[in-house]
C-alpha cells in the first residue's frame, strides 16, 4: 500500500507501469500477500497520483487529471492541507463503499454467471475486449489495431490444443509464447521512461506548491466534501464496473456532476473543494468497480485490471464464477484485506503527506534510469535469460511508437491476457456446435450478448457520422456550439 | 475442425483491414478539415493524452538512450550484473545531466550492488556474475 503510494505520486508511473514493475517482487510471496500487495500498489497509486496533481498540477496518472483544476487552485490559496485531507478521506470512503459493494454483489453475479457456457463465455470477452477498444481514447480504429496486435502477440508459441508451434520462427526461446509481464513492463514503463528522458533540456517544470497551514478541513469543508463523497462513491463503482471505462472517465463525470449540483458553479476552477473531493472519490471507487467483473466473472474490465487477472493466473486461480466454489476463503480474505488497507491508506497517508511531497523532488533523469533498471531486473527474473531483453528492447520500441502515435496500450494488454480464453472458448463452442456457426445466433443469452456487442460497436460509429454531416453544412453554428460547451 | 491455423490467420486478416482502413482515414483527414471533437466530456481527458503524444522529443538523445540500453543488454552476460549496470546508469546518466556527476557516480555505484545483494541473498534471484564468480 505504501510501496503504492510511493509509486502513484512519482509523475509518469501510474498503477499500471507500477504493478508490472512489482509483479516479479511477488513472485516470492504466497499468493494472499501478492494479490493483497498489488492490490494495495493499485489503490495507493491512484491515491498518489491526487499529490501531485493538487501540489505540482501535474496529475499523477490519467485519473488524477481533474483533480489538478480546482486542487492545484487550492493549493496556491494556502489550502493545499484540506485538498490532499479530502482526496485521502474520499479515496477511504470509496475504497470502504466499493469493498462493500463488491462483498455483496459479487455472489450474486457468481452465481448468474455460473450458468455461462463457452459461447457465451466467448461473447462476453468479445464485448468486453469491443469496449475497450472503442471508449479507451479518441480513435477507434487505433483502438481495434491495438487489441488485435495484443492477440496477434497472444498467438506466439504452442498451440494450446494441438501442440503446433505457431510463429516461433525455430526460435527456441519463444516456443513457450512471449511473456505477458515481459510485454506489460515494456510497453508501459519502457516508453514513460524514454519519453521524458527524450526531452531536450530545456522542459517546463511546474512550481511545487509547499504545504502550508492545518492539514485539517473546515466545517464549511466537510459539509462540501461529503455530498461529493456520497455521490462520487456510487457513480464510480458503476462506471467501474463496465470494461472499457474506469477510475480517468469515472473522475471527469464526477466532477462534471458535481459542477451541476453545486448551487454555486463558479466557484469551480477557483478552488471548490467538492471538485477534488468528488473525482478522487471516483476514481478510488471505479477501481473497487473494476474488481468486480475480474472476481465474478473473470474478465478484466482495464488494462490493470488485466494485470491482476495474470497474477491470478500465475498462481494458478482462475478467478470468475467458479473461484467462489473452490477458494471462498481466498477471495474473502483479499477482500478483507482490501478493507484494511483501505483503513491503513486513511491512517498513513494523511500524516506522510509531507514525505511524499519531498519526493516530487527526484529529478526525473535518475528516476527514469531507475525506472528502466528495474525493468530490466523484472524482466530478466522471469526466466534468467538474456534473450527476453532482447524482446524487452523490441516490444520497448513499439510502445513507445504507439504511445507517441496515439495508440491505447490498454486493449493491447488485455488481448494478450485474454487471448488464451478467447480461442479456448471459441474453439470448444465450435465442437458442442460441430462447427455450426450460427449457435451464437440460436442460444438467447448469446445472442443477447452478440447484439450488445453490435450496439456497442456501431453506435459510436453513427454518432459521429452524424455530426461530421451536420458540420459540413453549417459550419458556423458548430463553432457557436463550440463556444457554449467551452464556458 | 477448427485447427491451429483459423485463429491467427483470422486475426491476421483484421488487423490488415483495420490497419487499411486506417491509412484510409488518414489520407481523407489530411484533405478535409473536419476537426473529429464531438464530445465536450473526452476533452480534458484526451488532452492529457495528447500532451504525451506531442510532448517534444529530441530524437538526438533517444537514439542514444536506445543505443546505450542496447548496449546494457549485450553486456549483461558477459560483464554480469553488477558492472553492466553500473556502466549502463554511469554513462546514460553523465550523457543526460554532466552537472551531477557525483550524484550519478554514487548511483551507479550503489545501486546495483543494493539490488545485487537484494536479490541474490534475499530474493534468491540470481543474477549474472559475468567474470567475477
Amino acid at each position: 500500500m505504501f510501496i503504492g503510494t510511493l509509486t502513484g505520486v512519482l509523475p509518469g508511473i501510474g498503477p499500471i507501469t507500477a504493478i508490472a514493475l512489482l509483479i516479479p517482487l511477488s513472485f516470492g510471496l504466497d499468493p494472499m500477500s501478492g494479490l493483497i500487495m498489488l492490490i494495495g500498489i493499485y489503490y495507493g497509486s491512484m491515491y498518489g497520483g491526487s499529490t501531485t496533481a493538487i501540489l505540482v498540477r501535474t496529475p499523477g496518472e490519467l485519473a488524477s487529471v481533474v483533480t489538478t483544476l480546482d486542487g492545484y487552485e487550492m493549493a496556491k490559496q494556502g489550502r493545499a492541507g484540506p485538498a490532499l485531507a479530502t482526496a485521502a478521506i474520499g479515496s477511504f470512503v470509496a475504497g470502504t463503499f466499493s469493498t462493500l459493494a463488491l462483498m455483496l454483489l459479487a455472489p450474486l453475479l457468481a452465481l448468474v454467471a455460473y450458468h455461462v457456457g463457452s459461447p457465451e463465455y466467448f461473447l462476453l470477452i468479445v464485448l468486453a475486449l469491443s469496449m475497450v477498444s472503442n471508449l479507451t481514447t479518441g480513435s477507434i480504429l487505433k483502438g481495434i489495431i491495438a487489441t488485435l496486435f495484443g492477440l496477434a502477440i497472444a498467438m506466439v508459441g504452442l498451440d494450446m490444443q494441438s501442440g503446433v508451434p505457431r510463429y516461433t520462427f525455430g526460435i527456441p526461446n519463444i516456443s513457450d509464447g512471449i511473456d505477458f509481464i515481459l510485454v506489460a513492463i515494456a510497453l508501459f514503463a519502457l516508453p514513460e521512461a524514454f519519453i521524458n528522458l527524450a526531452k531536450p533540456k530545456d522542459a517546463k517544470t511546474e512550481q511545487v506548491q509547499k504545504i502550508k497551514g492545518s492539514l485539517w478541513m473546515t466545517r464549511d469543508d466537510w459539509r462540501r466534501s461529503a455530498g461529493a463523497y456520497g455521490r462520487g462513491s456510487v457513480m464510480g463503482f458503476i462506471i467501474g464496473v463496465l470494461p472499457g471505462i474506469g477510475p480517468s472517465l469515472a473522475s471527469f463525470v464526477s466532477y462534471v456532476t458535481e459542477k451541476r449540483f453545486s448551487k454555486n458553479p463558479e466557484r469551480f476552477g477557483k478552488g471548490a473543494i467538492e471538485g477534488v473531493a468528488g473525482p478522487e472519490t471516483a476514481n478510488n471507487a471505479a477501481v473497487g468497480g473494476a474488481l468486480v467483473p475480474l472476481f465474478t466473472l473473470g474478465i478484466p474490465g482495464s488494462a490493470t485490471t488485466a494485470l491482476l487477472l495474470f497474477i491470478f493466473m500465475m498462481y494458478g486461480l482462475q478467478p470468475g464464477p467458479m473461484m467462489f466454489q473452490t477458494n471462498p476463503d481466498l477471495l474473502w480474505a483479499i477482500i478483507a484485506s482490501m478493507y484494511v488497507g483501505n483503513v491503513m491508506l486513511l491512517l498513513l497517508n494523511l500524516p506522510l503527506v509531507g514525505v511524499f511531497a519531498s519526493l516530487l523532488k527526484i529529478p526525473p533523469v535518475p528516476l527514469y534510469i531507475g525506472v528502466v533498471a528495474f525493468s530490466v531486473l523484472g524482466v530478466y527474473g522471469i526466466n534468467y535469460n538474456v534473450f527476453d531483453l532482447s524482446l524487452l528492447f523490441i516490444f520497448g520500441i513499439i510502445g513507445y511508437l504507439m504511445q507517441r502515435y496515439g495508440f491505447p496500450l490498454a486493449p493491447t494488454v488485455m488481448a494478450l491476457v485474454l487471448a488464451p480464453l478467447l480461442e479456448q472458448n471459441f474453439r470448444r463452442a465450435m465442437s458442442i456446435s460441430n462447427g455450426d456457426l450460427l449457435m451464437f445466433v440460436k442460444r438467447p443469452v448469446s445472442l443477447g450478448i452478440l447484439i450488445f456487442i453490435v450496439l456497442v460497436v456501431i453506435l459510436p460509429q453513427i454518432l459521429t457520422l452524424r455530426k461530421y454531416l451536420k458540420n459540413r453544412q453549417s459550419p458556423k453554428s458548430s463553432e457557436v456550439e463550440k463556444d457554449i460547451s467551452n464556458n | 475442425m477448427i485447427g491451429p491455423k483459423v485463429f491467427p490467420i483470422t486475426i491476421g486478416i483484421l488487423l490488415a483491414l483495420a490497419s487499411a482502413a486506417l491509412m484510409i482515414k488518414g489520407i481523407i483527414e489530411a484533405k478535409s478539415k473536419f476537426i473529429d471533437d464531438p464530445n465536450n466530456k473526452k476533452n480534458i481527458l484526451r488532452e492529457a493524452e495528447e500532451e504525451e503524444e506531442e510532448a517534444p522529443q529530441d530524437s538526438v538523445r533517444l537514439s542514444v538512450i536506445l543505443v546505450t540500453l542496447l548496449a546494457y543488454f549485450v553486456l549483461f552476460s558477459p560483464l554480469g550484473y553488477v558492472l553492466s549496470t553500473a556502466l549502463f546508469i554511469f554513462g546514460l546518466s553523465m550523457y543526460l545531466d554532466k552537472k551531477s556527476w557525483k550524484r550519478n557516480l554514487a548511483y551507479a555505484v550503489v545501486f546495483p550492488l543494493i539490488v545485487f545483494l537484494l536479490f541474490n541473498e534475499v530474493l534468491a534471484v540470481y543474477l549474472p556474475t559475468g567474470p567475477f564468480s
